[in-house]
């Protein structure tokens, strides 16, 4: 079965971006049903779909709505989390800037199943083309009564704001998006009481990745059913990955549950650059655990199978690496980044990332001791689960399974008489020129 | 209610209650630093996880944060939790500069307590620790040490959220965050030394205290402040006679867990002019006496023959001022001698209420005991600076009469009016002051510092002053009970308890209340009189 394109169908149309474009190739066509749906019908439709939230932690969808009150006094919010930071993604990106109006549509579907009047798009910082793109459709949308008030006599309101980061990966956790957004530090809130209950102002919100809400209308206009049809039993429909690192054409990919991880990989982007050998995969961006290359051939591409290895499906960013890549130096460059980005709530976080970071730096540059690798191993567990946020276990996952796995790299680094021999990739990052 | 188990024990809690409250109320302790029954759980410092029993596994959570619920089990002690809370302080160690043997908050230092029962380990963080600043000069009251810093964000939180004054915040992130003013600005909080004893941790530290004494060589006594009206519930640190600090001690009927700048530093008089024997005046000389010699002189000044009962007074006309912060003891003792052996007038005095009633603590009246004054049905005079609310004063001294001024240890400046219209002056003060220059004869009194007495908040609310430092002459409820003995001829109490118990029994307002064993946290006086 080919892959269906259902996130990706306009990617490559040229003028989707536009209220035209996107009218023209049958956008905005599910309102006029979804209008006359009462909203609980929207909500089991999404519920049947199986449809999982993409932007890391695959909660189910239609449950997370569910969890909205339905007798509050208190307005409901909706916070699209646009703040894709999650290194090795960057398939939010695409939607934002080929796709918009598939997300504003998405935003009237999710505001109509929930009873929102006020969506807020929180935008990553650095995103400026997709802003600028994002902020037209908008701004078509209401030019055109697709938002605003009473939306092409429907008598629903739904208002959109765009609201921009200032380049915090912490914001993309959907705590640390709600506190920013309030015009505070972004550092996530201990749960619970969890964001369907006290969100955005003290409001029940609801907060959803961008593939998520635009995966939405093609939902309704398809069925539920439909997409249930697609993937597997418990991971249902396509997601978009965004495969990077050595491999020949990397990019965004739609891909379908089920199907071989390496196999996916393979047929997508033409496998590893220049006829090297594959060493390992990251499957979930960087704060998954790392599959061998043996694991990677073996497993497939769905939330289930790729959890039972450690890993995760997380945001769908895959990362391939062959055999020349360190991983002692990507472990590094990922323990680096969490450390800068901790908020810096809890101690486990704050001090432990940058530990780690502190005793990997060492071992790559020469100054590791026998010992090093052990307590690395040893902190790890101290910092899972035992902060307000994942933060810290995005950090100990990735280097608890690079260590366990690929032990022999450290260990390379450590042998003074035997040094590794230096094969920085072009474009490698220069570890000293840019200190923490 | 709900029944939750600890340990093994099953207890009963209100729904709803945080969980680390539940455990405390039960007597277990769980460490923390983030959270503060002031301020409430914040749930960043992790320290506080416990084990959560369930039949999917143990897991471990945060205490503080966690709404106890029907059935919920709990192992406080379990191997999994102590290691939990262990690897938290090893985490805080990490770059935490170990200056403990200069620190101010060594010995009551959550970090060190946590670490003796918790880890016990070497350091196994071997790089340069992180710099940060030390000794910053943060405002008038307080220093900031950032390295010591745990960031437990409870300064930050009790400035913005009890004090009302956002003045301090966290900045950077990660390992690199700290605590800091807003830029180009203090603190400047009136209650800005509560954020000292909120730190759990030696970063910030009071100016007034910073280097004074190692904590574990202060006494403690508690008592209460006299600054205002309020009579927050305090503890007197004191070392060899010599006051050190002051600290509030909880008390939910008056001051929760705060106390404001201006009542912790305002002890310095206690060390300064003092005293130290009763002397009298004649033509010029200075004639130091005993106190039995002095309570003669009394007699005399007072136109009663020097020994023996009388009957009636004869002679010069006695006025009695007390000042509102004389204790509840000495203002019924005057009460007795001034009405029922003088037939004299007798007045409580205060300045005019000049400071502030804000939203928190502090009282524009700045009297301990105007209260008792008024249960006690003592006529009130606010005193402003040479104005005419000494009028009753002056007209009941008449041409020659004499002046009983007792409390007045500080600025007695609105007693001028009066001290020029008095003939003869009889002072009990505890500082040497304008009205000690002048006064025909004076008996040291005593501050609170050194007193065992009663005072009586604006709520009506009794609390017990207690003696911190020796005594540095005669309290003055004794010199005026020997006066009154001597003049009727009985003898005089031995223990300032039987003056409460009479207090307690004659006057109404106190009835309900046991002033002779009081809490620690006082009692309430009877509203109905309380409110008239």
């Amino acid at each position: 079965m080919a892959t269906p394109k259902i996130i990706s169908a306009r990617f490559d149309e040229k003028k989707a971006h536009t209220l035209e474009g996107y009218l023209a190739l049958g956008g905005y066509a599910t309102l006029k049903k979804l209008f006359k749906m009462k909203p609980d019908e929207v909500i089991d439709e999404v519920k049947r779909s199986g449809l999982r939230g993409r932007g890391g932690a695959g909660f189910p969808t239609g449950m997370k709505w569910s969890f909205i009150p339905k007798n509050t006094d208190k307005p409901k919010y909706l916070c699209v989390n646009a703040d894709e930071g999650e290194p090795g993604t960057f398939k939010d990106r695409l939607i934002l800037e080929r796709d918009p109006h598939a997300l504003i549509e998405g935003i009237l579907i999710c505001c109509h199943a929930v009873g929102i009047k006020t969506a807020y798009i929180y935008i990553r910082g650095e995103y400026d083309f997709p802003l600028a793109r994002l902020g037209a459709a908008v701004k078509e949308a209401y030019a055109n009564g697709y938002l605003g008030k009473n939306i092409k006599n429907s008598g629903v309101d739904v208002d959109v704001v765009i609201h921009r980061g200032a380049g915090a990966y912490i914001c993309g956790d959907e705590t640390g998006l709600i506190e920013s957004l309030e015009g505070k530090k972004g550092q996530p809130r201990p749960k619970p009481p969890f964001p369907a209950i006290v969100g955005v102002f003290d409001c029940p919100t609801v907060v959803n990745n961008v593939e998520t809400i635009s995966a939405l209308p093609w939902i309704m206009t398809n069925g539920a059913d439909a997409y249930a049809a697609i993937g597997t039993e418990k991971s249902k429909g396509t997601m978009l990955f965004s495969i990077s690192g050595m491999v020949e054409r990397p990019g965004v990919y739609e891909g379908a549950f089920g199907v071989n991880l390496w196999k996916f990989i393979e047929e997508s982007t033409g496998g590893v650059k220049g006829g090297k050998k594959l060493k390992a995969v990251i499957p979930g961006g960087s704060s998954s655990a790392i599959l061998t290359a043996e694991e990677a051939r073996n497993v497939n591409l769905d939330y289930e199978s790729i959890a039972a290895t450690g890993a995760m499906v997380g945001s769908g960013a895959i990362m391939v690496f062959d055999e020349d890549t360190c991983v002692v130096e990507a472990l590094e460059v990922v323990l680096r980044f969490y450390a800068h980005e901790s908020c810096g709530q809890c101690p486990p976080c704050r001090e432990g990332t940058y530990w780690l970071y502190e005793i990997v730096n060492r071992i790559r540059t020469g100054r590791g001791r026998p010992e090093d690798i052990d307590l690395m191993l040893a902190i790890c567990p101290d910092m899972l689960g035992r902060t307000v946020c994942v933060l810290a276990d995005s950090a100990a996952i990735p280097a608890a399974s690079y260590i366990k796995k690929f032990r022999s790299e450290f260990e390379a680094y450590i042998d003074k008489a035997n040094p590794p021999e230096r094969k920085l990739h072009p474009g490698g990052i220069n570890f000293e020129a840019r200190a923490l | 209610m709900v029944t939750i188990t600890i340990d093994g024990n099953k207890i009963q809690a209100r729904e709803g209650a945080w969980l680390i409250d539940v455990c405390r109320e039960n007597g277990i302790d769980i460490p923390h630093f983030c959270y503060h029954p002031g301020l409430g759980p914040d749930g960043n410092c992790r320290m506080c996880q416990v084990d959560f029993v369930s039949p999917r596994g143990n897991k471990l959570g945060i205490s503080c944060k966690t709404a106890v619920a029907e059935g919920m089990e709990v192992l406080t002690q379990s191997e999994a939790a102590k290691h939990a809370r262990a690897s938290v302080e090893e985490m805080l160690l990490l770059n935490h500069p170990l200056d403990c043997p200069i620190c101010d908050k060594a010995g009551e230092c959550s970090l060190q307590d946590y670490y003796m029962e918790h880890d016990l380990q070497s350091s196994r963080q071997d790089f340069t620790r992180f710099r940060k600043e030390k000794a910053k000069d943060i405002g008038p009251t307080l220093v900031l040490d950032q390295e010591r810093c745990v960031l437990c964000d409870r300064c930050v939180r009790f400035l913005r959220d009890v004090a009302g004054d956002a003045q301090l915040y966290i900045a950077g992130r990660g390992h690199e965050a700290y605590i800091t003013t807003f830029p180009g600005q203090e603190v400047t909080s009136p209650y800005s030394i509560n954020t000292v004893d909120l730190c759990p941790v030696g970063a910030l530290t009071a100016k007034d205290f910073r280097f004074g004494s190692a904590t574990w060589f202060l006494k403690n006594t508690d008592s209460v402040c006299t600054t205002c009206a309020r009579g927050c519930s305090m503890q007197i640190q004191s070392k060899k006679d010599q006051i050190y600090r002051m600290r509030p001690r909880e008390n939910a009927d008056v001051n929760g867990y705060w106390a404001c700048d201006e009542g912790r530093l305002n002890y310095k008089f206690v060390n300064e002019n003092r005293l130290a024997r009763p002397f009298l005046r004649r033509g010029g000389e200075t004639i130091e006496c005993s106190v039995p010699e002095a309570v003669a002189e009394m007699r005399s000044l007072l136109g009663f023959k020097p020994a023996g009962p009388v009957d009636a007074p004869s002679g010069r006309k006695g006025v009695v001022l007390l000042s509102a912060t004389a204790t509840l003891e000495e203002m019924f003792l005057f009460q007795c001698l001034a009405q029922e052996i003088l037939s004299a007038p007798l007045f409580v005095a205060r300045h005019v209420p000049d400071g502030v009633d804000d939203r928190l603590l502090r009282r524009a009246d700045k009297h301990p005991n105007a209260k008792g004054a008024e249960l006690l049905g003592i006529r009130l005079l606010d005193l402003e600076r040479g104005a005419t609310a000494a009028a009753p004063v002056i007209e009941a001294l008449g041409s020659d009469g004499v002046l009983i001024a007792v409390g007045f240890n500080t600025d007695v400046a609105p007693l001028d009016p009066i001290m020029a219209r008095a003939k003869k002056i009889v002072a009990l003060s505890g500082c040497k002051n304008a009205l000690t220059d002048r006064a025909d004869l004076v008996v040291p009194g005593l501050t609170f510092a050194e007193k065992d007495g009663l005072v009586v908040n604006f709520q009506g609310h009794v609390q017990q002053l207690k003696p911190a430092l020796e005594p540095a002459g005669e309290t003055e409820w004794r010199v005026v009970d020997l006066l009154i003995a001597s003049l009727l001829g009985t003898k005089p109490h031995e223990f300032v308890t039987q003056i409460r118990k009479a207090i307690q029994d004659g006057v109404p307002a106190f009835a309900g209340v046991n002033l002779t064993k009081l809490l620690p946290t006082g009692a309430r006086a009877d509203a109905r009189a309380v409110a008239k």
